[in-house]
């Protein structure tokens, strides 16, 4: 098709072009129906223009393109005629559906949640912040329990559970050694666990016990060390200020521990055993400076140390540097032209891979690579001074 | 807790969990992601840790040492390796959420293979809330295939659609929002390489590499025969003398080469139909059969299953995406008709 009847189809419709292309193969309705497996009725609604009588989008495309295809025209730009001139009049059926209730996408509830989340992240952030601060003043009360301000220890629970304690008013004013059993029993079956009855007659002792109690590990056999267990929801968690805990366990007046096996647990243990780093496993003493020119990247490392390596680059190759102490310092897939600078201490144990890509230079003299490479183009040598 | 106002900050993101690519899409943005499902991993002192995700991790194939070894999590559609799908699902939902200063906790839709079992379901699942999503919902694969083309799939029509991916083949009939049939078999783009490298090892006694293969199939892999004959030139490793030696190969040969695999496609696609009820089958062979993923892009694949199954068959408009943008819609819809469950499973 020469330049001119180009220019003169494109100005003809989907339906037209379609016709004159399959005239001009000599092919009729029926044969351009039989080869596409489709019913004449459709050919003859394609080339008649009347799209809207075949079934839905994804077909009316697909079958444009088949019949492009047997009558030996582009599909894609028969589509993209195609789509121009009936898209605005033929919607697509599952975006209709959507469409339809679109409209108040951004109303009430969505709006909403937006300013009740940000008034509650406003108030959580109050929150880790006054129990941060919280924490660091009722860590240094029990570091010295002789001298232990009452309110610092009764604070806490004032801070987070005003509603879950019975007053936290009263605990406040009232001097340590006024807390009996009583008390203490109030407030146990709040925390949702029943202290023994034979563990309560120790609780004469003052209130600087539970204090001392919460910073020593759990003494097992005595009654005081079950009863600081008992209290552990009460006294423990509301010192406790990380708040993915607090999160996590709800409430703290329900007095729950994590539930084991969440999500976020989870995924926390595997952290443990399968390391992801900033990406490359690097020691943390390396700085590097990564530079962009026109030729190529200007790479720096300085590891600490006078010796200087300097490895220049004709292809990518992988190059890796570890210290005296097997400490990775480098280890990166680098492109043509990348210059790379390191300074570190010797002896430097260097792995190259692609080695016969790379020319390297320690402390300004060349390094011969070809007899420290491998079949398979990899090198590995130690340089020392 | 955290987790839901972390949600606010966070976009709704649909993933097609490919045996060859993973792909993202996101609410109102479209497709973000589209990177290969593999993961380098570095062994340095007894420690693994993650060198490259994605691109990155399939550059470095064949240009690295031997202690950085480059790992597919998924296999015939399903999680293989959960501890790296893991790792991959955080590189890509963290490079989606890029420019937020928050840790992402996106509500996620992911696409699974109708064949998986419960195990491997569940498998997925757990490997997305661990990668950090706060709410995870799986829609079956030709579904989500069926809505991204476009399909009428909530009308009481119904509709073929098969999915050839880089694992599976996915096979559907579906009607009124359900899968009225679905078939999978461990047929995909993958076995399309595997089959070319055999048979160029047969042939040529020279051994190529996958992504040689699957360059080969990209370039000039055809279904079915056509009076146009491509020719490549390739370059592979000879059995007998152990030096590279290059050859060329012809789009008849590669034919011959996906014979096999291709076989297979057409049988579960007829074995599909036979089990179709007979008003849905109707409605098919009238509009006919859709194909999407990223084989169909297999030149004349679309013919090979029309002369097979003499139905009209078409392939979807941008098929490598339409799960991706299907499971995007799917979403959509379930939140805005105010459902959690519609589509999904």
């Amino acid at each position: 098709m020469g330049v001119e009847e180009m220019g003169e189809a494109s100005t003809l419709t989907v339906s037209d072009q379609l016709r004159q292309a399959r005239e001009a193969a000599g092919m009729t309705q029926a044969g351009v129906a039989e080869q596409l497996f489709l019913t004449e009725t459709f050919i003859r609604y394609m080339d008649a223009g009347e799209f809207h009588r075949l079934p839905k989008q994804a077909f009316v495309r697909g079958y444009l393109r088949s019949y492009a295809r047997v009558v030996g025209l582009d599909g894609g730009q028969l589509v993209q005629l195609y789509d121009e001139a009936f898209r605005e009049t033929l919607p697509d059926t599952p975006a209709d559906v959507a469409v339809s209730v679109k409209e108040n996408r951004f109303s009430g509830p969505v709006v909403l949640t937006g300013v009740i989340g940000m008034g509650i992240v406003l108030i959580l952030v109050l929150l880790v912040w006054l129990l941060t601060s919280d924490e660091d003043r009722a860590d240094v009360g029990a570091m010295t329990p002789a001298a232990a301000d009452p309110a610092l220890i009764t604070e806490p629970s004032a801070g987070i559970m005003a509603g879950a304690l019975p007053d936290p008013a009263n605990t406040e004013t009232a001097p340590l050694e006024s807390v009996t059993p009583d008390k203490i029993f109030d407030q146990a079956p709040l925390s949702g666990l029943d202290a023994p009855a034979p563990a309560l007659a120790d609780l004469e002792r003052t209130t600087d016990v539970v204090a001392r109690e919460n910073q020593s590990t759990k003494a097992e056999n005595t009654p005081s060390g079950r009863i600081s267990q008992d209290l552990d929801p009460l006294v423990f968690e509301a010192a406790a200020s990380d708040p993915e805990r607090l999160a996590s366990s709800g409430s703290i007046a329900d007095g729950l521990v994590d539930q084991p096996g969440s999500p976020e647990k989870l995924s926390d243990q595997r952290q443990a055993n399968f390391k992801l780093d900033n990406g490359r496993g690097l020691s943390e003493q390396v700085e590097i400076w990564r530079e962009n020119r026109l030729d190529g990247r200007q790479i720096r490392v300085d590891a600490g140390g006078s010796d200087e390596l300097k490895a220049t680059l004709v292809g990518e190759c992988w190059i890796e540097v570890q210290d005296s102490q097997n400490e990775l310092i480098y280890g990166d897939l680098n492109r043509a032209g990348d210059v790379l600078v390191l300074n570190g201490r010797a002896p430097l144990t260097v792995l190259l891979g692609n080695a016969p890509m790379a020319r390297l230079e320690f402390n300004g003299r060349a390094i011969d690579l070809d007899s420290a490479t491998t079949r398979d183009a990899i090198a590995r040598l130690t340089l020392t001074n | 807790m955290f987790k839901k106002i972390r949600g606010l900050f966070s976009n709704d993101l649909s993933i097609d969990l490919g045996t060859a690519n993973t792909l993202i899409y996101v609410r109102e943005r479209g497709i973000v992601l589209n990177e290969p499902s593999v993961v380098a991993i570095r062994q340095h002192n007894n420690q693994k840790s993650v060198a490259a995700v994605g691109i990155d991790a399939k550059r470095m194939l064949g240009r690295t040492p031997g202690n950085i070894t480059a790992i597919r999590p998924l296999k015939d559609g399903v999680i293989a390796d959960f501890q790296v799908t893991e790792k991959m699902l955080q590189h890509f939902i963290k490079k989606v959420h890029e420019n937020s200063f928050i840790r992402p906790s996106p509500r996620v839709l992911v696409c699974v293979p109708c064949q998986a079992t419960e195990v491997e379901r569940r498998a997925i699942r757990e490997s997305v809330i661990s990668a950090g999503a706060r709410d995870v919902r799986l829609i079956e694969e030709p579904m989500a295939a069926a809505i991204g083309a476009g399909l009428p799939v909530h009308e009481a029509v119904g509709t073929m659609v098969v999915d050839i991916g880089g694992g599976t083949t996915e096979i559907a009939v579906i009607s009124l929002n359900g899968v009225v049939y679905s078939q999978s078999v461990r047929v995909g783009g993958d076995r399309f390489d595997d089959a070319i490298t055999a048979y160029v090892r047969r042939t040529q006694g020279s051994l190529i590499g996958d992504a040689t293969a699957e360059r080969i199939k990209e370039e000039i892999g055809t279904a079915f025969p056509s009076d146009i004959v491509r020719e490549i030139d390739v370059r592979g490793r000879n059995l007998a003398e152990g030096i590279p030696r290059s050859f060329t190969l012809n789009s008849n040969e590669i034919l011959e080469a996906l014979q096999e695999p291709l076989h297979i496609i057409v049988q579960a696609v007829k074995a599909a139909l036979e089990q179709t009820p007979p008003e849905l089958a109707s409605d098919i062979a009238e509009s006919g059969l859709v194909l999407t993923g990223g084989g169909s892009l297999l030149r004349g694949l679309d013919q090979l299953l029309a002369n097979e199954t003499g139905l009209p068959v078409i392939v979807a408009e941008d098929p490598l995406t339409c799960v991706a943008r299907g499971g995007g819609k799917a979403l959509e819809i379930m939140d805005n008709l105010g459902v959690s469950d519609l589509l999904s499973i």
